[in-house]
């Protein structure tokens, strides 16, 4: 009895897969192992590449702004101990006779080229720097300045698949 | 690994094909399922444990399962896994009107079975695998596999009591 049902049952012609998915498992095991990564992971791993590349490029630019708005910090420089105050004490200096010290940076940060370093993709960044300081002493009437320039070289690995 | 899997392939595509149609209910997506499954087996680098050709079953219907559940090509006519479905037109002059009614009952009987006992009736039929492959490939005991294929048969054979 089951043995007539499974007869009719595999008397029933099946639909056959297409020509295309042969074709398609075929190169499938043909590729080599390191061409089958799952494209997700393929994507994944450019994610990755580009957000770091991104958040490197943004701290370098949030820690250092452009060559065109520097950066400016303006602080009272270190107060050496005042003296202590004499009999009868005279009024000690006031806060705008303080010397302060003002500083200015312009950055900007100039990608590389790409380069192979040990077996890892890497990118290099130039960071190029000009560093102003100036110190005022109004009291005295004194200024100095000081001007430095610094080129940074930063290499970033990149994800490649 | 790739040239077992390119001997089970060979050997086992119609009825893999045949699986995963009976899952998804769309032949391109099927297909998407079996390419899914053998792309990821291909990037194992050592042989499946137990039966082989069961374990590649089991990946395809793993990924016409996630397929599914991924509302993948939703189906607005399902697609059976018979080839051509039968219309009146289609009994040849010579072939009794007869032989391609019972044959639509059949497929109907087939197509109406629950998923489960579909699986099995077309791995054991179609398939042509052994509970023991069923069973690994289902990730069940063998018991539970057999009782629901004889289950699978009861309710073909009520349905087409009047052919068998």
């Amino acid at each position: 009895m089951s043995t007539d049902l499974e007869t009719l049952l595999k008397r029933q012609p099946l639909r056959a897969p297409s020509r295309s998915l042969d074709r398609s498992v075929e190169r499938l095991l043909a590729q080599p192992p390191a061409a089958q990564t799952d494209w997700r992971w393929r994507v994944f791993g450019w994610s990755v590449g580009v957000a770091m590349a991104a958040s490197l490029i943004i701290a370098g630019s949030m820690a250092f702004a452009p060559l065109t708005t520097p950066v400016t910090s303006t602080s009272p420089v270190a107060q050496r101990p005042a003296p202590a105050p004499s009999q009868g004490g005279l009024a000690s200096a006031t806060e705008s006779d303080r010397p302060i010290e003002i500083e200015e940076v312009w950055s900007e940060l100039v990608p590389g080229e790409m380069a192979e370093i040990g077996g890892q993709a890497m990118r290099s960044y130039e960071l190029q720097q000009v560093q102003h300081k100036r110190w005022v002493d109004p009291k005295n009437n004194v200024q100095i300045e000081m001007t430095v320039p610094v080129s940074t070289t930063l290499l970033t690995s990149l994800i490649i698949d | 690994m790739r040239q077992l899997l390119e001997g089970i392939y060979t050997e086992h595509r119609q009825g893999l094909f045949t699986l995963a149609l009976s899952i998804l209910r769309n032949a391109d997506a099927a297909e998407d399922a079996i390419h899914e499954a053998i792309a990821r087996l291909c990037r194992m680098d050592h042989n499946p444990a137990g039966d082989a050709a069961a374990y590649v079953f089991a990946a395809v219907r793993n990924a016409a399962m996630d397929q599914r559940r991924r509302g993948a090509r939703a189906a607005g006519n399902a697609e059976t896994i018979f080839e051509n479905s039968l219309s009146s037109h289609d009994a040849a002059p010579d072939q009794p009107m007869e032989q391609s009614d019972q044959d639509r009952l059949i497929r109907r009987a087939v197509e109406e079975l629950p998923d489960e006992s579909r699986q099995v009736v077309v791995m054991k039929i179609y398939a042509c695998l052994t509970f023991e492959q069923i069973a690994q490939a289902l990730n069940e005991p063998l018991s539970t596999v057999s009782s629901r294929y004889q289950r699978a048969l009861s309710k073909l054979r009520e349905k087409l009591e009047t052919l068998v």
